[in-house]
Formats: structure tokens, C-alpha cells, sequence
């Protein structure tokens, strides 16, 4: 059972061949070739497929692509600035050191940009709560709250 | 064990009528958000070959919320878009909790709190909070409408009353008295047997009497023990009539410990699963007949709101 | 983050090192462009994937790939009979073991196999044209089982008449062994002792839990020639392992093995995974074959730590000093050997070589289960060794009225002093600095409270408790200890870095660049790094032990220099050329720039000189290219001390660590930000190991009843306690620049920590890890005496 479907991703429209078992998550990576979100769990178990759907994070590993047809999804690919320069949370997360392996992060920055949309001056608890699904194993998570709170409005403020 | 789901039909219906049409044709489930059914497909738990999607249906995602009318949540409201409506924090406390600990918290943006409650799973949260609540379900079929208890909807593990082609529209919480608190509360323990089930939960509801002195309704729920949730009306008994204290709540505690059967026959496993049972309702009662006395929503603030969203 | 240096300061002359410069690869970590094996895709890419056995024992009475090859798109079908008869162990490390340590790593498992051992192991495997297929095709293979009869109880497996998991291995035991360093004669030291306690435990099997599930490609080109890309922890073993043990018709040159961007290890990937069945199907199709893993199936089938059951004694004077030592391990490697054995040799190595003590004996003993296998994990042992030894310390300083510190000041070795480990000598050490910055750090003379103090009041109850480790920085002496880097200077005085280690995260591939730019004066930003790939990077016995900063480090540094070297005698025409007389010696070449020694003015470009060395028509053009080596043949050991305050749940058992401090004695911290990064993690790992992995196996069915990872309970950052580190720096001679290891280290104390603080809280000691609350609970209930899941080694009761 295989159909046309029309992704809205990262502002541009991409048509592509799906079927109704295909998750966003295989979708993304398969199809359309946006490698940069990850299948840790498949089971919507550790955030690392990441990617905000309607600007909210979901785990695309478990959303059916079909229901994603008419979304407007954000994957990490599309957080750099046009021209390619890195975001102010991107930024801080390379300065911070809080991408090791690099295998959770693109699920991090994703949680933490929704995050930041939604509450530009988040406290360190905020976003503590906000990233508690979003599993790493290599950094300890220290350096991901350092490099989330570098990047608040607040911080970017008192750097100007 | 998949690493991919195995192909299924897939239909998306515009309508109520046409997906209960759909849904018994085919004899297929329903489909929501995808993250019990999902997870449960990839793990070949269940093969189901045709689906019926609800995400297309308009209506169903409306809700609303209030101390007067109680709490009326379409299917396809998910457990986030409580988290920051105010009075389901105060006076649908429990659900409001249970929806808020939901974790990992991207769930609760993506799966429906009908769905959660349809999943007779029997970890899952919201039907404790929900029972707490005297939550009904209201289910559309062939033969027209019906309403169920929350308390009489699971017949199995993973089983409810519901038939295929059966469609829960809404779930609804009555208001309750001025008086009144709820919480929620659980543990994650680590499993022992295939039938422990990894974790607590459990939920209260307290009424006082006008002067919040005594007592004068509770439900006492415990999750995660069984197949589905319990209320211990032997526990409610041991409230009702008498001044909130701790005693009290530890007495309640232990009534509903009381009816308990094992899970394992490792000793040591079930004297601290039960002690910790034991802390666990009676925190989540004293939790909630604090709210019950601290509650603070005026008359005139209510017809305020009341007033500003008409 | 806080830095003690205890030398004075050199650091200001230096220009790359001691910077917390940023690694090269985390941009493309935050852009999403960092390719993992999963991501990868090439012409012809077919999918594989394996279909595993549902029964803990079972032997395979008739299997039917009938159905599942006639499904369109389907390429091969492949089961035992397709598999080489050849036995391989997982563990890739017996290419690097001395004779002696070799036993420990038997050759006992098929590719696919029809007598299964445990739940993971595989009876078929399926390639085909997408992963849709191939998943398809798994579902229609019909296998009838003939079930056997399981054992998955180490004790049990040893008990004469037990079920035998490997027929030719009596009682189930595959290895046993007096350690080879054992060493002074222990029964008297007992005889002699004022004081002896004994103390005993086991560990749960923390899972590795890299977010990367394993996933491997193999390739076989139009020459025969095989390529494998896998997300590997030490390739070029892995190659000669292939080659050796699971393929013999192939050579050690026939494989070009590629590890791309690596999705975290921890050990893990020391093993091999899945390449020999992608080699496998690749030869049966002809086809590039990817092979994949769920997380579930990784729970069931891949590694996790050895389970091992220890009784530690301490024999000691009324003054402290210890005089013997005895440890006893009885290891449940599961179905396979794979690492267990060695990871228990080397769990005495680290944690009796920690103290000057003469009279030492250890013994190890690995079982056969039904069990998943298990594997190397961070630390190797240590922090299974810690938890047990560093307990019975402090049970040690409490019967003599000692404060922690007092007593592991006393015992201790000291610079100069021989070791268990490795005979050896041990050349430097920090330890007692850390030992006293941390307790200053972390106010330990007012937290701890003395051994007879009164317990708090209340449900919560507080208590504060340290440990103390010494671990690797390579195992020299005992591994194939070697590393080879090289380094070439292009035309515009940039350079390429030719080496080895393999990038899970660590990021030694930028601390590697800092030492490389340091000495040989190409600037950090003009380094590229060239690794990942067997055909140009030179043998390396791969990442692990915490040995590529100090023996990959000590190779890079070799090389830098020689490249340093070269520059400066090319640049020596140059300056000539404007009329200034020097010699090589006179130059200095530093931050892209030759200058004469105190007259930076007077500096050249790198790039004039390497440029003229290659685009030169008047002499023949020679570019600027070194190679550097490195033989380590001492063991060299980086140490910690840490300290926990806990608070303790008393109605619950719930515990919660309130503050976690770590003082590493790291010799000199390359990139500080980097070695802080792995305390971190490593702490936060080691916390997880000590209060929430647990690995749960239903005694009846074997099946692993937490195969996710939302019921497996990895540390989420809520788990998180204020983590303080501090840095004791002192540069080590023989290190590049000063630097020792540092990366597993911090995963060893948490436990021991935590647990010498909850009975500081409390009053009772726990014998296993994870001390979950229902643990916690049990004793205080029992007031002790009720032990859940610990057992004893000498006697197999579970205490
Ligand atoms: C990783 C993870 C973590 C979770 N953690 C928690 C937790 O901490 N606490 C907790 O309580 N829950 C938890 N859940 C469960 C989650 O909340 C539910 O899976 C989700 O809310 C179900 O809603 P859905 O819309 O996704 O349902 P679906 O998966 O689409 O459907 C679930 C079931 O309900 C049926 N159904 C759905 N809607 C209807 C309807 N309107 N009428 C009739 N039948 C219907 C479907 O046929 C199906 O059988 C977790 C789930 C996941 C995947
Ligand atoms: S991969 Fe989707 S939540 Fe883990
Ligand atoms: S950086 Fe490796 S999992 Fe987070």
C-alpha cells in the first residue's frame, strides 16, 4: 500500500514515496536522506529521534508517517542559520563540549530549541525537566544543561 | 522483535460513522497517536493488518475544563494540552499529575489521554488518575451511544469492554464537591517476574465537610498491581467519618495492603514492594486531603472565567 | 570544574595544550552531519538482519527458509550449515594477550548456530533488498525447538551433575586460575593479622547502552577484497581477529576495516559484533550487506558487564597496615566466554594493586550460563573490584577506630614502591594529593561524623563516604602496547595527522591534534585528521584501558616532534635567503611560524617553507612527512579519589546522592574541558551502576525482563547530583607533555562511594549493585541481616 506523500520539512515541501508502516523517523532518514536524526530505541524510550512536529518535540521513531503528511516538522538540519553559520544553541554545544559520541544530541537540540522557543529564559530546573526524556550516556548531562542555559535569551543578553 | 513495522492497510476516515463503519469491516483497531500500538506492532506483541486512523477526524480534539462542569476531554486531546490549563491543576489534580510525570515527557505531546486509557495496559498512569476521578468513557458504536465507568471498562490485560468498531468519543470527569482534592503519585521498581510490572501507582480523591473538618467522600486507587487499577473501598470506608490525620492514612494504607496478594514468592521482593505500597497510598492520601483543605477557588473567580471565555 | 596544579606553572609557554580548545568533530555533531555506520549508504546496499532464538537452551530440530527465500526481494537465507565450522571468540583481545592470560579468551561460538546457548543466539540470518523485506522474511522461517533443559545460576552451573552449557567444559567452569601475580604467601599474613575482615558481594550486569545500536556493513569488491564499516573500538584488531579465527581462508591484508562516526563504546565495541555474519551474507550474495540491531535485541544478545560474585579478606596490623589480601571471584560469563575471564583477572590487577601490600592472593573462577554474554566494560573489573575492596576498607578502619582517609593513606603505594600489578615499579603517583585536595574540597574532617556518632533523627537520614582507585593509562606490560602515527605538512603549511585512535565520544582525536600542534608548530585549526580507516592508518591495538592519550599521545608526540625537527632545518635556507645566519638549533617553529630563538619578528610562514619543499624544481622536492612511535612497556597508572554525600530514604530505601566529588591525578590535562567531559560521564555512569542499572532475569525463563530503555533505568538528568571535579595536575615524565589516562577511570568509585555513604547513613552495608530502594529497603528492615542477591564466593551461599 504505497503512496505519494508531501513532507513540509524544514520550510521546504518534499514529495516521496511512503507506506503506512513507514514511521517519520525511517522516513526522514531513508527517504528523504536527513541522516541527522537518530534510531536509539525505536520505541519512544530516549528522545534521540527528536524532531518537532507543529514546533512541539515528538519522538518520530514511534509517529506514523502518514499522520505527518500535513505537519510542519523541524529536524536538526534545519537549525543552522541560512549560509550554514551555527545557532546560538548549537554554538554553546560545541563550546560546551556537550556532544560526545554525538549520537543523542540531534534529539537534545531539538528538545532544547523547543524549549527555548517556548520559554527563552528557562531556569537550570526548567531545563533539566524539559530534556529528562532525552537519554545520553557519554556526557553526564552537565555539560548539556551548561551549554542549553549558555544559549537562554538571559545569557545571550548579558554576552552582548 | 522488528526493527520496522510489517505492512498494514491503513484507512483514515473524515467522519465518526464512517471509521465505526471502517473499523468493523475490517475488524481493526483504532489509531491515535501511535504510542501504544506503535511500540507494540514493531515488538510483535500484536499483528494487526489494517488500522483505522482517528488523527483525520475534525471535533475530536476539543475539551474543556471547569470546576462546576467537570472535565470533558475529547479522543484526540493529548495529555500535554492539560499541563497548563489552570483549572486542571487545581481541581483535576490528579489526572493533571499523572499527565505531567507522563515520561518520557515527548509522550505526552503525542499520545491521547483516551488512548492511554483505551491501552489497558496495566502500568500505565492515567487510568489510576482517572479512576480517582470517576472518570465515564463515552463510546459510539454500530448500535448507537453508550457510557462506561472507568471502573467497569477493563475485563482483561490489555482488554476492555469495548468491541471492535467500538469508539470512545470522550472521556468525562464529574465536578466535584468544593472541598474536594485529588493527587497522584508512583515508584518505578526494578521487575522480578514477568508478571511484576516494574512499577507503582496510585491515586486519591478526598472530600471534606463544609467546615473541612471531617471526611465525607474519598476513592482510594492503587495501579500497577493487577491487570488494572483497583479502587479499595474498604480503605474509603476507613476515611469516610473521621478527621484527616496521618494515622488515619496510614490505617487507610494498610486496609488496602489488607486485600493485596503477592506477585513473586521472593520474600525479601514482596515485604519491601509492600512497604513501599504502603508509603506510597499513604502519601498520595494525605496528599490529597491537603489539597482538599488548601483549596482555593472562590465562587466569583470561577464565574469570572466563566464569564471571559463565553 | 578546578584545576590543583601542583607544579609550578609551565603552562604559559605553551599554546595549545592545557586549552580547552574545541574537538574537530563536534561541529559536524551539531549539524547533524556526523555519519554513523546506520547512516550510511553506497550502491547495491542490501539489509540483513538475524533472526534469534526465543528459548534460554535449545537445540534446533528442523528449520524451513522454504517460504521466507520465495519472498520477492529476498537475497539469501542463510543458517548453521552456512556458517564456518570454525569457533571465535567475541572478544578480539586474544590477539593482544600474553600466553598466560590467553585461556581466558576461548574460542566458543558460531556465527549461527543450531544449539542455542541463550536467548540472542542467532539460528538464521536474512538479507534482502530493504529492511521491510528482510523483516518479512524473518517472520516466515519455521523452526521446531527441541528444549533443554537451562541453568542460569552460576552456583548452581557449578554443582557436580548440572546441566553442561559447552559439552567438552566440566562443571561448567571455563576458566579457572590462581593469579599469575599472586604473590608472598597470604596464610601466614593471616596468622600474623590483629584484625581480619572479610567482606563479599557481586554486581548487576550494567548494560554499555552506547545509543548507537550495533550495525555492521561488509563489502566484498570486484578483487575479492573484503571492506567492513562498523562502529569498532580497536579495528586493526578486529581484522586480525576476522581473518584469524572466523575466516581463516582470509588474510590479514584482505580486509580494509572502516570505523566511521561511533554512536559511544564503553567497551562494548572491543568485541566483535555484528561483522562476521555481515561478512558473512556479503559472501553469499555477493552484495554490500548492512546489518542491524534493535535495542531490544541488544538487551537480550550483546554484551554488558560480567556478573561477578567476590569475597575480599584484609588481613591487618592494629595499626592499619594491611598485610595480606585475598580475593576470590567467582565470574558468570553467561553463554560465551568472551571477555569475563579477563575482566576478573584484571579486577584483582586494579584493585589489589592499589596498596603496598606483600602478601597477596587472588583467585578467579569464570561459569557457563544460559545467560546473554557478557563483555569488557569501562574499567575492566574495577569498579566491580571497588565496590567489594573499598567497602572492606572502611569496615577495616571502623573495627580499628579509623577515619576513612587515615587508613588508605597508611596503605597506599608510594612512588618507587613494587605492585601486584604487573610487576612493577610505580613511577608516579598523585593519589595521596588527591586524596587530601578532595577531602578539603569536599569538607570531609566536619561531613564525616566518626564510626559511633548517633544516626540522624527522622525518615531521611544523611551520611557521606569516599573511595579510591588506580587504573590504567594503557596496559603496558601486559597488551600489545603500540601505536604508530604519521604526519605530513601540505603546501600551505597545514598538516595532515595520520592516526588510530577510534572517536566514541572521548574526543581523543582533538586532544591527539593539541599535543601534534604543540610540538611540531603547525597551529590546532591547520590540523586535519585523517583516521578511521585500516589501509592508512598504521596497527593500533585500538581505544580502550584509557591508553590512546599516554601511548598514541607519546606516538603523536614522537612524530610532532621529528616533524618540528624537519621544518626547522628546511626553514634554514629561507632565512639565509634574507641574509640571517642561524641554525636549525637557533629556530624555533611554533604557531605556524619559524623564528630565530627570541626574535619572533623576524618569523616566517610554516607554509613558505613546506610550500618550497614540494613545488621545488632546482633540488628534488621532498614534502615535509614523519613518523612517530611508541612501545609502552611499564603500566603506568592514572588514580582517583572520590566522595559522596547521600541521604537516605528510610521508609522507601530510596537513596539519593546529594553531591559526588572526584580529585584525578592526570598527570597534565591536554584539553581540560575534554578530561572533565569524561569525569563526568563517567561519574554519572558509575552513579547509575551503583544505584539503578539493574539487569533483571526471570529466575524461571532466563527471559531479561527489562529489554528497553524505559524500563531498563539508565541516569536521566534528573539523576544528576551536584558533581564537583577537580584536576590534580603534575606533569608524568614519560607522558606526552605530562599526560596520563583518564577516560574509565570515573566510572570505579561511584559505587564503593555511595556505598560506604549509605552505611554512614544508615548503619548496614549492601552486598550488591545496584543498591535499589527495595535493596535498601530489605536491610533496614531485617536490620541487616536479610541480604538481598549478594553471595559468596568461598561458600556460593547468597548472603
Ligand atoms: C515511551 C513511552 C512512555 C510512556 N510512558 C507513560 C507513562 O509514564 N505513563 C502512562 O500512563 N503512560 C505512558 N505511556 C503510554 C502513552 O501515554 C499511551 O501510549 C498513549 O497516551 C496512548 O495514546 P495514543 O493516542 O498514542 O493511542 P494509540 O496507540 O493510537 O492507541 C492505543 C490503543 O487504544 C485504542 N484507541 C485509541 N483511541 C481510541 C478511541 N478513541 N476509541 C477506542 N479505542 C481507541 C487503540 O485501538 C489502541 O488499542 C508511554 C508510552 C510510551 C511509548
Ligand atoms: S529512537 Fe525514538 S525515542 Fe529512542
Ligand atoms: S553524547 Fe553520546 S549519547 Fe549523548
Amino acid at each position: 500500500m504505497k503512496m505519494l506523500a508531501t513532507f513540509n520539512v524544514n520550510g521546504r515541501d518534499r514529495d516521496t514515496v511512503i507506506a503506512p508502516h513507514m514511521t517519520l523517523a525511517d522516513v526522514l532518514r531513508d527517504q528523504l536522506r536527513l541522516t541527522g536524526t537518530k534510531r536509539a530505541c525505536t520505541g519512544g524510550n530516549c528522545g534521540a529521534c527528536t524532531v518537532l512536529m507543529d514546533g512541539v518535540p515528538v519522538c518520530s521513531c514511534i509517529q506514523l508517517a502518514v499522520n505527518a503528511r500535513d505537519r510542519k516538522i523541524e529536524t536538526v538540519e534545519g537549525l543552522a542559520k541560512p549560509g550554514g553559520d551555527l545557532s546560538a544553541l548549537q554554538e554553546a554545544f560545541a563550546r560546551n563540549n556537550a556532544a560526545q559520541c554525538g549520537f543523542c544530541t540531534s534529539g537534545m537540540l531539538m528538545t532544547a530549541e523547543a524549549l527555548l522557543r517556548s520559554n527563552p529564559r528557562p531556569t537550570r530546573e526548567e531545563v533539566k525537566v524539559a530534556i529528562s526524556g532525552n537519554i545520553c550516556r557519554c556526557t553526564g548531562y552537565v555539560k548539556i544543561v551548561d551549554a542549553i542555559m549558555e544559549a537562554t535569551a538571559a545569557a545571550q543578553e548579558a554576552a552582548e | 522483535m522488528g526493527r520496522v513495522l510489517l505492512p498494514f492497510e491503513f484507512y483514515e476516515p473524515e467522519s465518526v460513522a464512517e471509521a465505526i463503519d471502517l473499523a468493523r469491516r475490517h475488524s481493526a483497531p483504532f489509531i491515535m497517536g501511535g504510542c501504544t500500538l506503535v511500540p507494540s506492532l514493531r515488538r510483535r506483541q500484536r499483528r494487526e493488518p489494517c488500522l483505522v486512523s482517528l488523527a483525520r477526524i475534525p471535533g475530536l480534539d476539543d475539551f474543556s475544563i471547569h470546576p462546576r462542569t467537570g472535565m470533558r476531554l475529547g479522543a484526540k486531546v493529548v495529555a500535554s494540552a492539560l499541563l497548563p490549563h489552570i483549572w486542571a491543576g487545581k481541581r483535576f489534580a490528579a489526572l493533571h499529575e499523572a499527565c505531567e510525570q507522563l515520561y518520557p515527557p515527548h509522550i505526552g505531546n503525542m499520545g491521547s489521554i483516551v488512548g492511554n486509557l483505551c491501552s489497558g495496559v496495566p502500568y500505565f498512569d492515567l487510568p489510576t488518575a482517572a479512576m480517582a476521578l470517576d472518570a465515564e468513557l463515552h463510546v459510539t458504536g454500530q448500535g448507537g451511544d453508550r457510557v462506561v465507568k472507568l471502573e467497569d471498562f477493563y475485563t482483561a490485560k490489555f482488554q476492555t469492554v469495548l468491541s471492535r468498531g467500538e469508539v470512545v468519543t470522550q472521556v468525562f470527569c464529574p465536578p466535584h464537591k468544593a472541598d474536594s482534592g485529588s493527587s497522584f503519585k508512583k515508584i518505578y521498581r526494578s521487575r522480578r517476574t514477568i508478571d511484576d510490572l516494574h512499577k507503582l501507582n496510585a491515586a486519591a480523591m478526598v472530600t471534606l465537610d463544609e467546615d473541612r473538618a471531617r471526611i465525607i467522600d474519598a476513592r482510594v486507587v492503587l495501579g500497577s498491581w493487577s491487570f488494572r487499577p483497583h479502587r479499595y473501598r474498604a480503605a474509603e470506608a476507613v476515611l469516610v467519618g473521621e478527621a484527616p490525620n496521618f494515622d488515619l492514612f496510614e490505617q487507610a494504607a494498610d486496609a488496602v495492603l489488607a486485600e493485596l496478594d503477592p506477585v513473586t514468592d521472593l520474600a525479601w521482593v514482596e515485604k519491601t514492594r509492600f512497604a513501599q505500597c504502603r508509603v506510597l497510598l499513604r502519601d498520595t492520601i494525605a496528599q490529597a486531603a491537603s489539597r482538599a483543605k488548601s483549596r482555593h477557588d472562590p465562587f466569583e473567580d470561577a464565574a469570572e472565567i466563566l464569564e471571559d471565555a463565553s | 570544574m578546578k584545576t590543583v596544579r601542583l607544579s609550578p606553572a609551565d603552562t604559559d609557554d605553551l599554546l595549545y595544550v592545557g586549552r580547552d580548545l574545541q574537538k574537530p568533530d563536534v561541529k559536524k555533531k551539531v549539524t547533524g552531519q556526523a555519519v554513523y555506520t546506520e547512516d550510511i549508504d553506497m550502491p547495491g546496499l542490501a539489509e540483513g538482519r538475524l533472526l534469534h532464538c526465543p528459548h534460554p537452551f535449545a537445540r534446533v530440530k528442523r528449520i524451513d527458509t522454504s517460504k521466507a527465500e520465495a519472498l520477492p526481494g529476498v537475497l539469501a537465507v542463510l543458517t548453521a550449515k552456512d556458517a564456518p565450522e570454525a569457533r571465535f571468540s567475541r572478544s578480539t583481545m586474544a590477539e593482544a594477550l600474553p600466553s598466560f592470560a590467553f585461556d581466558g579468551e576461548r574460542q566458543d561460538q558460531r556465527i549461527l548456530t543450531d544449539l542455542c546457548r541463550y536467548r540472542g543466539d542467532c539460528v538464521a540470518a536474512v538479507a534482502a533488498e530493504d529492511i521491510y523485506v528482510a523483516e518479512q522474511a524473518l517472520d516466515l522461517i519455521e523452526v521446531e525447538y527441541e528444549l533443554l533443559q537451562p541453568v542460569f545460576d552460576p552456583f548452581e552451573a557449578m554443582k557436580p551433575g548440572a546441566v553442561a552449557v559447552h559439552d567438552d567444559v566440566k562443571n561448567n567452569i571455563a576458566f579457572e586460575m590462581d593469579h599469575p601475580f599472586n604473590m608472598g604467601d597470604t596464610g601466614k599474613a593471616f596468622d600474623e593479622a590483629d584484625v581480619v575482615v572479610e567482606f563479599s558481594g557481586v554486581n548487576s550486569r550494567q548494560k554499555h547502552l552506547h545509543m548507537e545500536t550495533d550495525s555492521a556493513i561488509a563489502h566484498f569488491d570486484e578483487t575479492g577484497r573484503l571492506t567492513v564499516i562498523s562502529p569498532s573500538q580497536g579495528p586493526h584488531l578486529g581484522k586480525k581477529h576476522l581473518s584469524e579465527r572466523v575466516f581463516p581462508d582470509l588474510n590479514d591484508g584482505d580486509i580494509r576495516w572502516i570505523s566511521p562516526a561511533i554512536g559511544g563504546g564503553f567497551g562494548a565495541r572491543l568485541a566483535l559484533g555484528l561483522e562476521p555474519v555481515a561478512v558473512l551474507l556479503a559472501r553469499h550474495t555477493g552484495r554490500p550487506i548492512r546489518v542491524t540491531s534493535t535495542r531490544e535485541e541488544d538487551f537480550n544478545g550483546y554484551s554488558s558487564r560480567t556478573d561477578q560474585h567476590q569475597t575480599v579478606r584484609l588481613a591487618a596490623k592494629s595499626d592499619g597496615t594491611v598485610i595480606g589480601i585475598e580475593q576470590h571471584i567467582v565470574s558468570d560469563a553467561g553463554a560465551y566466554l568472551s571477555h569475563s575471564a579477563t575482566t576478573s583477572l584484571v579486577n584483582m590487577q586494579k584493585s589489589l594493586g592499589l596498596f603496598r601490600c606483600e602478601n597477596v592472593y587472588g583467585h578467579v573462577k569464570v561459569v557457563y550460563t544460559n545467560t546473554p554474554v557478557t563483555a569488557g566494560f569501562r574499567g575492566y573489573g574495577n569498579a566491580e573490584g571497588a565496590f567489594v575492596l573499598q567497602q572492606a576498607i572502611d569496615m577495616l578502619a571502623e573495627r580499628l577506630g579509623m577515619d576513612p582517609i587515615e587508613i588508605r593513606a597508611k596503605n597506599i603505594r608510594k612512588e618507587g614502591e613494587q605492585s601486584f600489578f604487573i610487576p612493577c615499579k610505580l613511577e608516579h603517583s598523585r593519589l595521596q594529593e588527591c586524596i587530601d585536595e578532595g577531602a578539603k574540597a569536599f569538607d570531609w574532617a566536619n561531613k564525616f561524623r566518626g564510626w559511633d556518632r548517633q544516626k540522624d533523627e527522622g525518615r531521611f537520614k544523611r551520611g557521606v563516604g569516599m573511595s579510591i582507585l588506580n587504573h590504567a593509562s594503557g596496559a603496558g606490560g601486559f597488551l600489545l602496547e603500540h601505536s604508530s602515527a604519521i604526519m605530513k605538512v601540505q603546501a600551505d603549511g597545514s598538516a595532515n595527522l595520520v592516526i588510530s585512535p577510534c572517536e566514541m565520544g572521548q574526543g581523543i582525536l582533538g586532544a591527539l591534534a593539541q599535543v601534534a600542534a604543540e610540538l611540531s608548530g603547525v597551529p590546532y585549526d591547520k590540523i586535519r585528521i585523517v583516521t578511521g580507516d585500516t589501509d592508512v592508518t598504521l596497527f593500533d591495538i585500538g581505544s580502550h584501558a584509557s591508553r590512546s592519550m599516554f601511548v598514541v599521545g607519546n606516538a603523536v608526540a614522537d612524530c610532532a616532534r621529528k616533524i618540528n625537527a624537519i621544518i626547522r632545518e628546511r626553514a634554514v635556507p629561507h632565512f639565509e635567503k634574507r641574509q640571517i645566519k642561524v641554525t636549525p638549533d637557533q629556530l624555533v617553529a611554533k604557531g605556524g611560524e619559524i623564528y630565530p630563538e627570541g626574535q619572533p619578528d623576524k618569523a616566517i610562514p610554516i607554509g613558505e617553507v613546506a610550500h618550497d619543499e614540494i613545488y621545488n624544481f632546482s633540488d628534488a622536492g621532498a614534502q615535509i612527512t614523519a613518523s612517530g612511535s611508541y612501545l609502552s612497556t611499564s603500566h603506568h597508572p592514572n588514580h582517583q579519589a572520590a566522595f559522596a554525600e547521600v541521604e537516605v530514604d528510610t521508609e522507601t530505601g530510596h537513596v539519593s546522592v546529594l553531591r559526588y566529588l572526584a580529585a584525578h591525578d592526570i598527570g597534565r590535562a591536554i584539553n581540560p574541558l575534554l578530561v572533565e567531559s569524561q569525569m563526568q560521564g563517567a561519574a554519572v555512569q558509575g552513579l547509575g551502576f551503583a544505584l539503578k542499572e539493574d539487569f533483571v532475569l526471570d529466575q524461571k525463563t532466563g527471559e531479561v525482563l527489562n529489554d528497553t530503555l524505559l524500563t531498563y533505568l539508565a541516569p536521566t538528568v534528573m539523576d544528576v547530583p551536584e558533581l564537583e571535579t577537580l584536576m590534580i595536575e603534575d606533569p608524568f615524565e614519560k607522558g606526552p607533555l605530562g599526560a596520563k589516562g583518564v577516560g574509565e577511570a570515573g566510572v570505579v568509585n561511584p559505587a564503593a562511594a555511595v556505598a560506604n555513604a549509605i552505611y554512614d547513613a544508615i548503619g548496614v552495608r549492601l552486598h550488591s549493585v545496584p543498591m535499589t530502594p527495595e535493596k535498601v529497603l530489605a536491610m533496614l528492615q531485617s536490620g541487616g541481616a536479610e541480604n538481598p542477591a549478594g553471595s559468596s564466593c568461598v561458600s556460593g551461599q547468597r548472603l
